[in-house]
């Protein structure tokens, strides 16, 4: 009665279970492991356990009977054996020794654990921690290359600082909204919260967003955009439209779908009612920025016009 | 008697390849490096683009390379300046693990990302004097 009971714990087992002797030969075989390896048990009884080997792992088996026959106990030995379809399965093997009533050791037990799922669980969560430890540095990376090339030259350190920082909103705003949502970000939400800062400063009316179709930035551009129009921005405070309280800035844009599929955002910012503009005598940073983010990130390119009446930019954003 | 003219170079600054696909980091990169006394060939974002530089003109004495670049890996440009016997560190933000599985990455000189400009030029310097 007791054994019957034993023999139907062990049929009724989701875990494979064997039994074999000390030279490798099995002698029972469960319903869980005929459903794991392929094999049934009338197959597997009387042959040797080493079918199941799988390629550049036939030295394990004997290295675990030798385990077993000094009393030895192998626990969960996370290893790979194959099917009877050739295919591989990953396990989780128990192999302890079986003794007879005299206590001598004459075979062995064997549990395995499909163990493929936790494995593909696991890869995944360290490649996405990989990945998400890859952003982190990069992140690192982008504010250290905005501290850096924040000029210090002729600025106060307070000056120096809100410089710094104002970039770094721009850089903020685009990581939140890259992120919050799959699949990108809304272009007018873009333009609305990088400008923002800026509208406050400069009198709601400085600012006139003619919103174009809706247009959703794939992420990876997200933040070259909202550096771009932080730019703009910065240098139309500094030497452009938002120097007076009469300047006004004018950002639309519109999208031209071409026959290739690949359809072309233009973005134009056009500044007015400013000072009288003359070209730059140097290209600084900001306008070196404008242009790599372009030509770069954004597909390109990027047109800056310094005309008198006011600075006009067109940027192209390839949407893929 | 004159001598007989040995073939050495003209005087020159250094030039360096730069492959980064973070349009930012590329730009402050060139900086840097500009600032420094390298000239810079690219900065590149892409596999392809790097190798058509290397391809068409005045070869690098040494190179940069961002390690993924939007899911890409540089090596074929890593293997290319292998077989041009041009020297090249690496930049990357990855874990070195993450690297090992292509031999020619394996065995270059890593920086990692961000680095101070003071490693980065030493590393380079370094690979130049090979």
């Amino acid at each position: 009665m007791a054994n019957a009971l034993l023999a139907a714990i062990v049929e009724s087992s989701d875990d494979a279970i064997a039994s074999k002797t000390l030279a490798g030969i099995v002698t029972s075989w469960n319903r869980a492991a005929e459903r794991l390896f392929g094999y049934a048990a009338e197959e597997m009884i009387g042959r040797p356990i080493a079918v199941l080997a799988a390629p550049g792992r036939e030295h394990e088996m004997p290295a675990i009977l030798e385990r077993v026959r000094r009393g030895e106990r192998v626990d969960h030995f996370d290893t790979v054996r194959r099917r009877k379809d050739g295919t591989l399965v990953e396990v989780s093997l128990t192999v302890s020794p079986v003794r007879d009533g005299h206590g001598r050791i004459v075979g062995a037990s064997k549990v395995a654990r499909d163990i493929t799922e936790r494995r593909r669980a696991e890869r995944e969560r360290e490649l996405r921690f990989g990945e998400l430890r890859h952003r982190v540095k990069n992140l690192l990376a982008l504010v250290q290359a905005l501290a850096r090339r924040t000029a210090t030259e002729g600025r106060s350190g307070a000056q120096y600082r809100d410089a710094f920082l104002g970039r770094l909103d721009a850089l903020a705003v685009a990581h939140e909204l890259a992120f919050a949502a799959e699949g990108g970000a809304d272009l007018a939400t873009l333009v609305g919260r990088t400008l923002e800062p800026y509208a406050g400063e400069c009198g709601a009316a400085a600012v006139t967003v003619a919103a174009g179709p809706a247009v959703t930035l794939p992420a990876t551009k997200v933040q070259a955009l909202a550096l771009v129009l932080h730019e703009l921005a910065t240098n139309a405070v500094k030497h452009g439209a938002w120097s007076t309280p009469e300047g006004r800035v004018r950002v639309g844009w519109r999208v031209e779908e071409a026959a290739d599929e690949v359809h072309r955002l233009r973005l134009r910012w056009q500044e007015r009612g400013g000072p009288r503009v003359a070209p730059p005598a140097a290209r600084g940073f900001g306008t070196r920025l404008v242009e790599h983010a372009a030509a770069g990130e954004l597909g390109g390119p990027a047109e800056l016009v310094f005309a008198p009446e006011g600075l006009e930019a067109e940027i192209t954003v390839l949407l893929g | 008697m004159p001598s007989v003219s040995s073939p050495e170079p003209p005087l020159r600054d250094p030039l360096v390849l730069v492959v980064e696909d973070e349009f930012l980091l590329a730009l402050d990169l060139e900086l840097v490096l500009e600032r420094h006394g390298f000239r810079v060939l690219g900065p590149t974002a892409t596999v392809a683009q790097a190798l058509r530089l290397l391809e068409d003109g005045e070869p690098p004495d040494v190179a940069l390379l961002d390690v993924n670049l939007k899911g890409e890996m540089v090596t074929p440009v890593a293997e290319a300046l292998r077989a041009r016997g041009v020297p090249f560190v690496l930049a990357s933000a990855y874990g070195s693990a993450q690297l090992l599985s292509a031999a020619v990455l394996a065995a270059a000189p890593k920086v990692s990302k961000p680095t101070s400009e003071r490693r980065l030029l030493a590393a380079l310097a370094e690979a130049v004097g090979r």
